[in-house]
């Protein structure tokens, strides 16, 4: 969140793929991919499964069967093996290792409940965690090691495969979920509306402000001051600030009741986040805006345009990238800050979260936690595509 | 980034106000009389829930420090560049998954209590210090390494003499934004139970007692606007 524009310099720099198919990876490359081989080993080794009578009672931990085991540890060496050997062939194991985990997580926690009353509980434990994570690291790992260049994506195909023929259907968060079923969509959609509404009622105030504010230098350095000031108050106390006066204006106002507003819900939890989301929108616009350079602008001037010609056709065709960055930040935020909302009574996926912390049930966090992780990762992409794409259509390089 | 001008001025004013708050019966007396609620006599008074919420996150600072740095000086050598590009897609997807997730992830392993939130100022407070860390050493012009190198210094030189010293301004830079985010994080941790100004603010919205909820919230507040105006004296002034 410090320095959005660094972040971006080392995805730039992909090494160029070493150039035969034969000849072994970089040995940073293989760092890496022993780096991913080290938690595949111990999560072999570690217990896979928690089974447990119901979903808050202590369990056992169950361990694999000593052919998977020796399955895992032999795929959790293989990409190492390939990529000193075959390195184009390494994306293969790496691949099979990942697909073969949530396979395995979904079998075993099958076989787990086999035999067990309605309530029991079957989760992942750490074994399966760790494995999980280490397969992830060698794919990575795998796509830096040259190959086609599609490889690197076929894990997404078999794992959407795995997802949609039920293989995880006994795997206790997918349980718990089945069982919250509609009402779990019904706080997704809500998660969903309050980042929608929050980052749209952003942009209605921001963008009219950072225009406003680019031609000014002292207006820009005060809104750009106080939006920091607010972005550094915490996301909770913000929220139990918002809570007074709201509560006080539903109280003065009876009209305003009847709408909807009040110190607990939806109001304060809105509120809020269109103040978090306003920061980013209003300084990288603010900033956007101000990079245009001057020469631009004074051929259009050249060329006849009036100012608002000049804003629609130049000044903001090409300060549109940046903003864009900034409003992808926004978005990120918000899927972060809606989650805390739900203590404020708002709703969305925090719901399970704090139902999940009150009951000490692990299962609820995770139904709540993952899909709001999954959420902004998937927000991220979605902008950043949106991005370069724009940036492509507006004649730039990408 | 922060600070600007008023940078000297707010690095007094807010600390003051916070210690001014932290004066047993001073923020009572001025919430009360809001008529929202009784902020009352809580089992543990505000400024001891102060100084837990710090030290928390100077706890989780000094942590983040002495991991972030040397990870990110081990990923710019040279002939790492596959365990940079590794630790720049962590630490982007550290900066996109929501801090709330992170922590509540963290309690099954751990179980309630500091422990979780913990882990979770560390692992969040990272982002910020790796990815600043890693530009700065990056960003150090390599004339100036091979000035040093024509001096005839070492590796282990260039690194204490030319390059940290360079970064400096811009790993401080990340080290504040950390930890002025992670104040925020350890408010939320209070819903894990780890204690700190979030258990006013969360025990205030159970009680729906709006007074007990502000007089957290204010603290909270009061407290990452110190923090972030006394870090930002140590940076260079534009």
């Amino acid at each position: 969140m410090s320095d959005p524009a660094g972040k971006e310099v080392g995805a730039e720099r992909l090494p160029a793929p070493s150039a035969a198919g034969r000849s072994g990876a970089r040995g940073d490359v293989q760092a890496v991919l022993a780096l991913a081989a080290l938690p595949m080993l111990a999560g072999a080794w570690l217990p896979w499964v928690l089974l447990r009578p119901n979903r808050l009672a202590p369990g056992e931990y169950l361990r694999l069967p000593p052919v998977w085991v020796a399955t895992l540890l032999v795929l959790a060496l293989l990409p190492l093996a390939a990529a000193r050997w075959r390195s184009a062939l390494t994306w293969v194991p790496a691949t099979l290792a990942l697909l073969l985990a949530v396979w395995l997580l979904g079998t075993r926690t099958g076989a787990a409940l086999v035999g067990q009353a309605e309530f029991a509980r079957a989760s992942a434990a750490s074994g399966a965690w760790l494995t999980l994570l280490g397969a992830g690291v060698a794919v990575y790992g795998a796509r830096l090691c040259g190959g086609p260049r599609v490889a690197g994506w076929a894990w997404l195909p078999g794992l959407a495969a795995l997802l949609l023929t039920g293989t995880l259907a006994d795997w206790s968060v997918l349980v718990e979920g089945r069982s919250e079923g509609p009402r779990w969509v019904q706080e997704l959609a809500q998660h969903l509306r309050l980042v929608g509404t929050a980052l749209g009622l952003a942009l209605l105030i921001g963008a009219p402000l950072a225009v406003w504010a680019s031609g000014r230098e002292r207006v820009a350095g005060a809104v750009l001051g106080a939006a920091n000031a607010v972005q550094t108050i915490p996301s909770l106390a913000l929220l139990g600030l918002l809570i007074a006066p709201l509560s006080a204006l539903a109280n003065a106002f009876p009209a305003l009741r009847e709408a909807g507003v009040s110190g607990i819900g939806v109001a304060p939890a809105l509120s809020a986040m269109t103040l978090y989301a306003l920061l980013p929108v209003l300084r990288n616009g603010v900033v956007a805006l101000r990079s245009v350079p001057a020469g631009a602008v004074d051929a259009a001037r050249g060329m006849g345009m009036t100012a608002s010609q000049r804003f629609w056709r130049v000044q903001l065709p090409l300060a549109l990238p940046v903003w864009l960055s900034g409003v992808r930040q926004a978005a990120v935020l918000l899927v972060g800050v809606a989650a805390v909302a739900a203590l404020i009574g708002a709703g969305g996926l925090g719901t399970y979260i704090f139902k999940g912390l009150q009951s000490a049930a692990t299962d609820l966090i995770l139904l709540g936690a993952v899909p709001a992780a999954l959420l902004a990762v998937a927000v991220d992409a979605a902008l950043r595509g949106l991005e370069t794409l724009l940036a492509r259509r507006l004649g730039r390089a990408a | 980034m922060r600070g600007g001008r008023g940078g000297r001025w707010a690095a007094l004013v807010w600390p003051a106000l916070l210690l001014l708050c932290l004066i047993p019966g001073v923020l009572p007396a001025l919430i009360d009389p809001l008529g929202l609620g009784e902020v009352g006599t809580p089992e543990r008074p505000l400024w001891q829930l102060t100084l837990t919420h710090l030290g928390l996150v100077v706890l989780a600072s000094v942590v983040v420090l002495a991991l972030g740095l040397p990870l990110a000086v081990a990923v710019t050598r040279p002939g790492r560049d596959a365990l940079r590009q590794l630790s720049e897609t962590l630490v982007g997807l550290g900066q996109t998954v929501p801090t709330f997730a992170v922590l509540a992830l963290a309690v099954p392993a751990l179980g309630f209590g500091w422990a979780p939130t913990l882990l979770g100022l560390i692992v969040y407070g990272l982002v910020p210090v790796v990815s600043n860390a890693v530009v700065g050493l990056q960003g150090v012009s390599p004339g100036a390494l091979d000035a040093a190198r024509g001096m005839g210094m070492s590796a282990r030189q260039r690194l204490w003499r030319v390059e940290l010293p360079l970064a400096r301004p811009v790993i401080l830079a990340g080290v504040r934004t950390s930890t002025v985010y992670n104040v925020g994080t350890a408010t939320v941790g209070a819903a894990l139970g780890a204690g700190g100004l979030g258990e006013p603010i969360i025990n205030g919205l159970s009680q729906q007692n709006t007074a007990l909820v502000l007089s957290g919230a204010v603290l909270a507040a009061l407290l990452a606007l110190s923090l972030d105006a006394l870090m930002a004296l140590s940076e260079p002034r534009p």
